[in-house]
């Protein structure tokens, strides 16, 4: 096996190198503010989940990082470049779909990505056919868009921002529309995309696509950053465990009579819900092992990624509560 | 589609492609692309075109007949016709013809114009070139140059089909000799100067079209402003020509030398030389003479306004924000 070049594999050759950063980013539109300092740093290669729920601010932050707006105060970089004083050196290198796909309707998917072809210059008709390949609209490129599902017209939002091989993309919910096929075609795109070193920020309400794929995510509401951390970390809570035996009653007035064990708890589906003794699950088998309850099985708890949203925004729904411990995770058995 | 197989065509993509500045001449060629490529455009010059053919054949039809006729212009029952050198019918021909080419292919010029910036603004399609670093004057200069190529384009075409129109209204009518045997020399040089008054006149309606839909960013609001603007003014200047009537006060009619229209329409007679021919003007349209301004006047004038309506289109394209 060759080592992969530098210039397919830049992830490999500066994996903390910032592509996309904001600082101290305000937007107010009068008295609102719909942005509010908002510091974000996103690290080449990675592909970053944007999250926020409606009207947090999202697509305004994307939109000041495409120059559309301007900060009411606060900076974009971009690649290492002020996006206010850069912003035909540094776009170049970006692409975008905001919100909806917005398309030429009049004209075919093709001549679609022609037209943005010939405004980008050197991009030729092989390529044009490759990148419809990719999202798989080879068949019908040369139906008018007018007549594209909402699943096409993404993915020749897709096609167009991916059109001059840029090495930052921004997808604003790009899986909008799409079909279970297509959304895991989208994913194994951005994953194949990140692999080659380019960078992804999404936008998505999809929760659990952002947690198949994303590296990292941000969450914001009403234009504040609440957290920005890898997935594992925001899903993994500390030192949980679900533990299936076959006399939990018995089991729980074991682990409760511990120091360590008084949080301990029986969920609706019969498991115990424990910490460890020392935070790992061998200890938990080990104790539980000898006082005569051999687990038949033990999960490490964590949270879904849509758990910690819905806790962090406060948009969890009335009676639902906030720290959800569904096992979904293989730990220790 | 497998999971290998999307990294290998996503590898195969990224393979020789290089993010580059966009071209100000590639930017021309996509605008004029999405002129060219869009069906609207041409069932709206077809409409204007057989409109344009249907009116100006009937007028070439009945101008020549008048012209010819020993009843003179006004037809049978009006004074007689003034004594009509034969020179006088291909130039009187020339300047109408010219007259209609004008507000033909301003007509044209404003359609494309809103057309071609509103579009954006309606399918939200600005976000996705400005997003990939097509500045937003460049953006518009390369409207205002693939408008200036269609509306040449344009030009040329409207003024054929009107030569040919007039050739045959004359030919119909075993005139032809009428209007092509007398052809004074200076015809072709006051044809030419006609002709660059009406490119003039072309960028002008462009800039005017452009500022409208600028503002709004709407294709209804571009479109509508942009033709009702010219029906404002002459309602207006009909208003006060009224009351410099009404009052015996001549300051009143004098604001209007300084509308747009006006000037526009009044800037090939004020550029054209004076001729020994009789004014036909008042009975056929068009024509020398008449003007109550000279050609620096209606220049300076008109590139006052043109010089605004760039001005403020160039400020808010640079400087609004994007929500579209």
């Amino acid at each position: 096996m060759t080592a992969p070049s530098a210039q397919t594999q830049p992830a490999l050759t500066r994996p903390s190198e910032v592509v996309l950063r904001t600082q101290n980013l305000s937007k107010s539109y009068g008295s609102r503010l719909a942005v509010d300092n908002l510091n974000l740093d996103v690290r080449r290669g990675e592909i970053f989940g944007f999250l926020g729920p409606n009207g947090a601010g999202k697509t305004t932050t994307i939109r000041m990082a495409l120059g559309l707006i301007a900060p009411t105060s606060g900076s974009v970089e971009v690649l290492g470049k002020d996006i206010g004083q850069h912003l035909s050196e540094v776009l170049p290198r970006v692409g975008a779909l905001v919100e909806t796909p917005a398309l030429y309707t009049y004209m075919s998917g093709r001549n679609n990505l022609r037209t943005m072809a010939s405004a980008l210059g050197g991009i030729p008709d092989s390529h044009i056919d490759a990148i419809l390949d990719v999202v798989g609209l080879r068949e019908r490129q040369k139906d008018r868009v007018r007549t594209y599902s909402l699943g096409m017209k993404q993915r020749l939002g897709v096609a167009m921002a991916l059109l001059h091989n840029p090495d930052l993309l921004i997808l604003d919910e790009p899986a909008n529309g799409l079909d279970p096929a297509g959304i895991v075609e989208i994913r194994d795109l951005m994953r194949a995309l990140a692999a080659q070193g380019k960078t992804v920020f999404i936008s998505s309400h999809v929760l659990t696509e952002v947690q198949q794929i994303c590296t990292r995510v941000a969450i914001i509401n009403n234009g504040r950053l609440v957290t920005e951390s890898t997935v594992e970390a925001l899903t993994q809570t500390q030192g949980g465990f679900a533990v299936k035996v076959r006399e939990p009653a018995e089991a729980l007035a074991l682990v409760k009579a511990q120091p360590w064990g008084s949080s301990a708890q029986i969920d609706a589906n019969g498991y115990l819900l424990t910490p460890s003794p020392d935070g790992e699950g061998r200890s938990l088998n080990l104790f539980l092992s000898q006082a005569g309850h051999a687990p038949d099985l033990i999960m490490e708890q964590s949270e879904s990624l849509e758990d910690v949203f819905l806790r962090l925004t406060g948009a969890a729904p009335n009676g639902a509560t906030a720290t959800t411990t569904t096992p979904t995770a293989g730990g220790a058995q | 589609m497998t999971t290998a197989d999307t990294a290998q065509r996503v590898a195969a993509i990224g393979a020789g492609i290089t993010p580059s500045s966009p071209s100000f001449l590639g930017i021309v060629r996509a605008e004029l692309q999405k002129t060219g490529w869009r069906r609207a455009v041409w069932f709206s010059l077809l409409g204007i075109g057989l409109l344009m053919l249907l009116l100006n054949g009937i007028t070439y039809f009945f101008v020549i007949n008048g012209l010819t006729s020993p009843q003179g212009p006004g037809g049978p029952g009006q004074p007689p016709a003034p004594t009509i050198p034969a020179e006088a019918i291909p130039y009187v021909m020339m300047t109408l013809l010219l007259s209609n080419v004008r507000e033909y292919s301003g007509l044209v010029i404003a359609l494309l114009t809103v057309l071609l910036i509103s579009v954006e603004y309606q399918l939200g399609t600005i976000r996705i070139v400005l997003g990939r670093g097509v500045g937003r004057i460049r953006l518009l200069a390369g409207k205002y140059v693939a408008l200036l190529i269609a509306g040449l384009i344009a030009l040329l075409v409207i003024l054929g089909l009107n030569i040919l129109e007039l050739i045959v209204a004359a030919a119909a009518q075993g005139k032809s000799d009428a209007l092509l045997g007398h052809i004074p020399s200076y015809l072709w040089s006051d044809a030419g100067a006609y002709l660059l008054t009406i490119l003039y006149n072309l960028v002008v309606t462009m800039l005017l079209a452009a500022f409208f839909t600028v503002l709004s960013r709407s294709l209804a609001f571009g479109l509508v402003a942009a033709l009702a603007y010219w029906f404002a003014e002459g309602i207006v200047s009909t208003i006060l020509q009224g009351v410099a009537g009404a009052t015996q006060n001549k300051s009143w009619s004098d604001v209007t030398h300084y509308f747009l229209g006006t000037n526009l329409t009044n800037l090939a007679s004020t550029v054209l030389p004076k001729r020994n021919l009789p004014d036909l003007s008042a009975a056929f349209g068009g024509g020398p003479g008449g003007a109550p301004f000279d050609a620096t006047h209606a220049i300076v004038v008109t590139l006052i306004y043109s010089a605004i309506f760039l001005g403020v289109s160039l400020y808010l394209t640079w400087k609004r924000d994007v929500l579209q």
